[in-house]
């Protein structure tokens, strides 16, 4: 029982990394219709500008501040360099330059750093505290706990704010939005760069309980995907909820079933959903609108 | 002056010519009238009025002012607001947000926004209890006073209607053209219609669209009753029984 | 629009059999195979060119999939892979012939593709991409894992060559000898059946499944083909390398696989052999680059956006359009006799009953309780304002819409809870408001497709005569002197003909026109009725949406008039359109 309390804790903390970057997915696929495969790239670009900055001397703040403002930036360039050229084109070829993104960034990162995976030490100097039988780490604290924060923000944001409308009038129908003066590049561009700044985030908090590499962009990447397809594709609640699942899901199979094929859980449980529920567990209709 | 005046318009969607060469004038504070049969070309009117579409050739002034190949956002900046066929209600946004929307087109604050919106309700009673209902739960009729409400938002100089009889019950159609006939006190309107009866009864003058081009034009009463008119709509056959 | 001017004799095309117009093809070939094993070339350029030679047979694939079908397949590595896998374990470890590894290399990726493809390709293109980014990532976590079976990161040694070819030199012409063949079938491949279903489920899926194709066969087929492709390369490059390990069958891979594939031109295998060639030859010019670990990917992933952007169809999509373009203007199209209609009378009198139907989208009641009946060989017209259901109504007919109740009966058969493609089948034939041709084809192509429907009784065996029916249906038109020409070429006019073309050469038994006069002009409305007539004259039974009532009266025997989803008057032309109801809701009521 202890073990299973340990591993829930775990597992949700690991889930709120990929409920992060889920939930940038789903943004950026309501405002564009896209699904942008560097998403997972975004995570591990900010954890090395992360380690980059920790490394030079900065303090911890001012490098997450630097980190995420790079963020913000590399969300403007992307939507500006492989966004925005190609929106009038059919969903296929935009999918494939972000995939070229993907490749871009990550490999550009390997160039200029190196394979050697780098270790980012965590914001708490103290490692973590026992809760009765179960022990709590720090980090994993930090990320739940930021994640809690985010997810009261983007309700906020998204459902009380005047800008938060638009953005949604912009997903929901571009064109009446232009009538009625809301500047549609505008909101697509503020969606990347939530989304970019999103997606930085999930990488920093993560970064200290797994280590910076190049390949974590694509493993969140995929687990956040696995996710809005589990809660139900485009679907702001189905994305956190999916990805906590997944997060728990993975722990215990790695607990009970073997770690090495962790990472094959999020897969398997992705085939079953599409097979057998692809509306996925919020039961949103599947719009795929190519 | 005319507040809007359209000259020689032409619009082509590819290889088809959806106008080819309308002229019309708008006089401030009149009701203006469109009619005409499906594909006429009176949605691709207003489309290119609003910057929706871009005209192939001619011009459209508004205030004097040529506005032709402008963005939509900077259109309807300039006064002109565009109520679309269809409604076009954001289907997640709740009724009071849909309206509140209207008026980004204008630099005021939330609170302001919020205050005229619910002022909007007075005008549109049949509403009021659904404000906070989402788009997609509404009834077309409820939809169309949502879309009109939210186009008055933006407090334009000239409103465009698009066929806001659409699929509505005749009961419903005559409560949207009495919204229509309050609106036009103190707003320019130009109107879209398939419901010639009901589009000519708020008009001040009357124009017949068909394939393209303006075929006919007056008042009201001298328009109603033209064979023309039977004619566009239902064909060559029905002239002398409409 | 006259049919006068396609009396222009040509000479018939495809008489040949295929071996022998494409005999230059073949020597070419046979001329390579024969360099490939008879030059003297060192070790370093024998692997460059048997690297060459097995990825391009792996890039075919990905032509096949992506550049047919629309499809995307990140995981051509991981198909390469299990292709390798199989022949490496299987003539290492456990000392099996090589031919039989080869065969079992193709099968094991022929059911992993199509399981894949099943179980996503219902859903589309992101969700694609994202579960074959997946598997790639699970067949390389398998391969390094699972030590027992495929010995992990160390990889599979001593992986034998068939008796036949022992020396490499030799390898390399079978090689060289493969890719020609396995070549020679993708090129082919578009003028075929299955091929032409891909194209036009490429081009557009609604138009496809309402013209006879099971689009999501058709999908599963072209990702199983690229899948066998995936793992005959791989088997072929085990046997040319004698070693293989995990990190040859990367996520990286596939993704070098599709730039080879993109650089070259999605659309043709010659496209894929250009691409292949470059990026393998490339980086040994280039070598210093290879010296940064990344930075060849990284310049991977900009070509990628860079291609995608600025030449989007590739190298030898750029250099062949023109071609294509020169060509379809010369090449003379064949001759075409009378276009013969024979529609099906297997039912009584009426040859579409509607009972009842409905269509509801949340509440609104698009289509609330019609009743139709279409006379056998009349003209029936169906009239409303604007949103009064008719087209939601005829989309429910054509399968595109689930009726929410009632029942729709073909000519005898109930065809109400069928798929498009089957209801094609039964012999319904319809075409679209806003056109809905296969754009990248010729207008004979497009046709070609129609008279292809499973039970079309009109067409014998072969390619032959498929192309004399569309050619009838063309001439038909009148159009047949330019069959060969693109889509992109032909007036908005014609290319409402061609789809009516598409729809007359599958010998339905009944054609829905969906607004067929909008946007023609008033020259083009009566050519369009001329040939309405003509069509009708045949003993073919039209059901007619448009909002033209000159057209519509003049045409039609019987009107249907639906407002608000009902249906409220029914009968005689002339009679319907006097009808008080049908003029106040066409003019509005008192």
């Amino acid at each position: 029982m202890d073990l299973v309390l340990q591993l829930l804790f775990t597992g949700i903390g690991i889930g709120a990394v990929y409920a992060l970057v889920a939930l940038g997915f789903v943004l950026i696929f309501r405002a564009t219709n896209v699904v942008n495969f560097a998403q997972g790239e975004f995570s591990m670009v900010a954890a090395y500008l992360m380690v980059v900055c920790v490394e030079l001397g900065l303090p911890y703040w001012l490098s997450f501040v630097i980190a995420l403002s790079g963020m913000a930036l590399l969300g403007v360039i992307f939507n500006l360099g492989v966004y925005y050229p190609l929106r009038h084109r059919t969903y296929l070829p935009v999918i494939i330059a972000t995939i070229g993104a993907s490749i871009l960034l990550s490999n550009s990162v390997l160039a200029i750093y190196g394979p050697q995976p780098q270790v980012l030490q965590g914001w708490f100097d103290t490692p973590g505290i026992q809760l009765g039988p179960v022990y709590l780490d720090s980090q994993y604290l930090l990320i739940i706990g930021v994640t809690i924060l985010l997810v009261l923000f983007n309700f906020w944001f998204f459902e009380k704010t005047l800008l938060g409308k638009k953005l949604q009038a912009t997903s929901q129908d571009k064109e009446m939005a232009s009538l009625l003066g809301i500047s549609v590049s505008t909101m697509i561009m503020i969606t990347f760069i939530y989304s970019a700044v999103l997606g930085g985030l999930a990488g920093i908090l993560v970064a200290p309980v797994l280590f910076v590499s190049i390949q974590m962009g694509s493993t969140i990447a995929l687990k956040a995907f696995a996710a809005t397809i589990i809660g139900g594709f485009g679907d702001v609640a189905g994305a956190i909820v999916g990805g906590l699942a997944l997060g728990v899901i993975e722990t215990f199979g790695a607990a009970y079933i073997s770690v090495p094929y962790k990472d094959g859980f999020a897969f398997l449980v992705l085939i079953a959903f599409l097979v057998f529920r692809p509306q996925g567990i919020f039961g949103e209709r599947v719009a795929e609108k190519a | 002056m005319p507040l809007l005046e359209i000259r020689n318009l032409a619009v082509r969607y590819g290889e088809i010519e959806a106008l080819r060469g309308v002229t019309i004038a708008v006089e401030q504070g009149q009701v203006v009238t469109l009619l005409g049969a499906n594909g006429a070309g009176k949605s691709t009117t207003l489309r290119a009025i609003s910057g929706l579409a871009k005209p192939a050739s001619g011009d459209i002034l508004f205030d004097g002012h040529s506005i032709a190949g402008l963005g939509p956002e900077a259109i309807v900046r300039l006064g002109i607001s565009h109520v679309p066929e269809g409604r076009r209600v954001f289907p997640g946004l709740t009724v009071k947000e849909n309206i509140m929307l209207g008026a980004s087109n204008r630099k005021v604050g939330a609170a302001q926004i919020s205050r005229e919106a619910d002022a909007m309700f007075d005008l549109f009673p049949d509403i009021r209890a659904f404000s906070n209902a989402l788009g997609w739960t509404l009834s077309g009729g409820q939809l169309q006073m949502v879309a009109v409400a939210r186009g008055l938002m933006a407090k334009p100089r000239l409103l465009l209607l698009d066929e806001p009889s659409l699929g509505l019950a005749p009961v419903i159609v005559q409560a949207v053209f009495r919204i229509i006939s309050q609106i036009r006190k103190d707003t320019t309107v130009l109107l879209v219609e398939q419901n010639a009866r009901m589009g000519l009864s708020v008009a001040d003058h009357g124009l017949v669209l068909e394939t393209g081009r303006i075929v006919l034009g007056g008042k009201p009463d001298e328009l109603w009753g033209n064979e023309a008119i039977a004619a566009a709509y239902l064909g060559g056959h029905a002239k002398t029984h409409a | 629009m006259s049919a006068s001017d396609n009396m222009i004799p040509a000479p018939a095309v495809r008489s040949k059999p295929l071996i022998i117009r494409h005999l230059p093809y073949f020597i070419g070939a046979a001329v390579l195979v024969a360099l490939a094993a008879s030059m003297q070339f060192d070790g370093y350029i024998l692997n460059i060119l048997l690297q060459a030679t097995t990825f391009s047979i792996a890039v075919f694939g990905l032509s096949v999939v992506l550049g047919l079908c629309g499809q995307i397949n990140l995981a051509q590595a991981a198909f390469f892979g299990f292709g390798a896998y199989a022949v490496g374990l299987g003539t290492a470890d456990l000392h099996l012939n090589f031919w039989l590894c080869l065969v079992g290399a193709c099968a094991i990726t022929l059911v992993a593709g199509a399981f894949l493809g099943m179980s996503t390709l219902r859903l589309g293109g992101h969700y694609l991409a994202m579960v074959t980014i997946s598997f790639q990532q699970i067949v390389t976590l398998v391969m390094i894992n699972a030590v027992g079976v495929t010995h992990g990161p160390d990889g599979v040694a001593n992986i034998r060559r068939p008796e036949l070819f022992q020396s490499s030199q030799s390898y390399l012409a079978f090689c060289v000898a493969m890719l020609a063949i396995v070549g020679y079938l993708v090129w082919h491949l578009p003028d075929t059946k299955l091929g032409r279903a891909m194209r036009a489920v490429r081009d557009n899926e609604l138009a496809a499944g309402v013209n006879g194709i099971d689009v999501f066969r058709t999908k599963v087929s072209a990702f199983a083909v690229c899948a066998v492709l995936g793992g005959l390369a791989g088997g072929l490059f085990a046997g040319g390398f004698a070693y293989v390990s995990p990190d040859q069958f990367s996520f990286a891979e596939s993704i070098q696989f599709l730039t080879m594939s993109l650089l070259g031109g999605v659309a043709s295998p010659i496209g894929s052999v250009i691409g292949t060639g470059l990026l393998i030859l490339i980086p040994e010019w280039l070598r210093f680059l290879k010296s940064v670990p990344g930075l060849y990917l990284a310049i991977y992933g900009l070509s990628v956006i860079l291609i995608i952007r600025f030449m989007p169809d590739g190298i030898w999509g750029f250099v062949s359009d023109a071609f294509t373009r020169w060509r379809a203007h010369t090449k003379a199209p064949p001759v075409a006799g009378a276009l013969q209609l024979k529609p099906a009378t297997t039912g009584g009198d009426i040859v579409l009953e509607v009972t009842g139907l409905s269509k509801h989208f949340g509440g609104l009641k698009a289509v609330d309780g019609v009743d139709i009946a279409v006379k056998r060989g009349s003209v029936h017209a169906l009239i409303g304002p604007n949103g009064s259901g008719k087209t939601t109504t005829l989309n429910v007919l054509s399968g595109l819409y689930k009726a929410t109740s009632g029942k729709i009966v073909l000519d005898g058969t109930d065809i109400t809870s069928m798929a498009p493609h089957q209801r094609t089948a039964a012999g319904l034939g319809r075409t679209f408001q806003n056109i809905r041709l296969f754009r990248s084809m010729t207008a004979l192509e497009n046709v070609e497709i129609g008279a292809e429907r499973p039970g079309n009784t009109m067409i014998g065996k072969g390619d032959d005569a498929l192309t004399e029916r569309a050619m009838e249906a063309l001439t038909f038109v009148g159009l047949g002197n330019r069959a060969n020409e693109l889509i992109s070429s032909f007036s908005y006019g014609h290319q409402r003909l061609i789809e009516i073309a598409r729809a007359l050469a599958s010998n339905p038994t009944l054609l829905l026109l969906d607004e067929p006069a909008a946007g023609l002009n008033s020259t083009e409305k009566l050519e369009l009725h001329e040939l309405l007539k003509r069509i009708a004259a045949q003993g073919l039974t039209i059901f007619i949406i448009d909002h033209d009532m000159t057209l519509v009266s003049e045409a039609a025997q019987h009107i249907t008039v639906l407002n608000f989803g009902r249906r409220i008057a029914d009968g005689e032309s002339m009679a319907v359109l006097r009808h008080p109801d049908v003029v106040s809701a066409y003019l509005g009521s008192e």
